[in-house]
């Protein structure tokens, strides 16, 4: 039975991004989607620091494997939870720099799509954790998904920050 | 890098907000806000496409006198 429910849980986590996309592509549908050449700058810079942020997350994270002769389990959550770090830090300094979206998009619906994405992650990390059986194993993805799910949220927050003071201006 | 107090000048006199010139040249406002403010530099295409819309030349928009005549 609870296999049954994680299977559907997937199922409708996977269904629920893929509309996601598919409602966002359609929406965008003719539009050009280009940034502006400060963007592309912009975003240049943001790669630059995702990728050293990235260089130095793993160069912490093997430290720590090493040192800790973590099983490989933990070696693969740190790897996914690497990859969120990277993601937030482009976006992070994307969002800052008014960099993230194309003057086509509304950062409200880049906004919702992260928030959406980091409650993909967060119900499927809540619903494990609830149900985990105490392994190690079993608990090291847990909190590797609530971990992505945290950075998610934490990009759609910087958004909703971005567009309210926006708002103002 | 100073502000560009000719180019908010000019846009005003066009009677355009950063929006409409933002819009009229295929940038973001933040763009036409970060030129005005001495936050970006930008490529020579772009300086092109503003003095179009606002019909001025480069002279007017982007040669500083200020530096020029501390040198």
């Amino acid at each position: 039975m609870e296999l049954l429910v994680a299977v559907l849980l997937m199922i409708g986590a996977v269904a629920l991004v893929f509309g996601v996309c598919a409602l966002c592509l359609h929406l965008e549908k003719g539009l050009p989607e280009e940034y502006d050449e400060r963007q592309q700058v912009a975003r240049g810079k943001g790669y630059r620091l995702a990728f050293f942020v990235g260089l130095f997350y793993y160069i912490g994270a093997s430290a720590y494997v090493i040192i800790a002769d973590a099983p490989a389990i933990a070696s693969a959550s740190l790897i996914m939870a690497g990859l969120a770090v990277m993601l937030m830090a482009l976006e992070f300094y994307c969002v800052l720099t008014h960099a993230a979206v194309t003057r086509w998009v509304s950062p409200v619906k880049a906004m919702v799509g992260y928030f959406l994405l980091g409650g993909v992650h967060l119900s499927i990390a809540i619903y494990r954790l609830l149900m985990h059986n105490g392994r190690y194993e079993s608990l090291v993805w847990q909190y590797a998904y609530l971990f992505i799910s945290v950075c998610f949220v934490g990009i759609g927050v910087a958004h909703l920050v971005q567009y309210l003071r926006r708002g103002k201006e | 890098m100073g502000k560009n107090q000719a180019m908010k000048q000019a846009r005003i006199a066009a009677g355009l907000s950063q929006h409409g010139l933002a819009y009229r040249l295929g940038v973001t406002r933040q763009t036409i806000n970060a030129i005005e403010n001495g936050d970006y530099n930008p490529t020579i295409r772009l300086c092109v496409g503003i003095c179009r819309v606002l019909g001025v030349t480069l002279n007017d928009l982007f040669w500083d006198v200020e530096s020029q005549n501390r040198e």
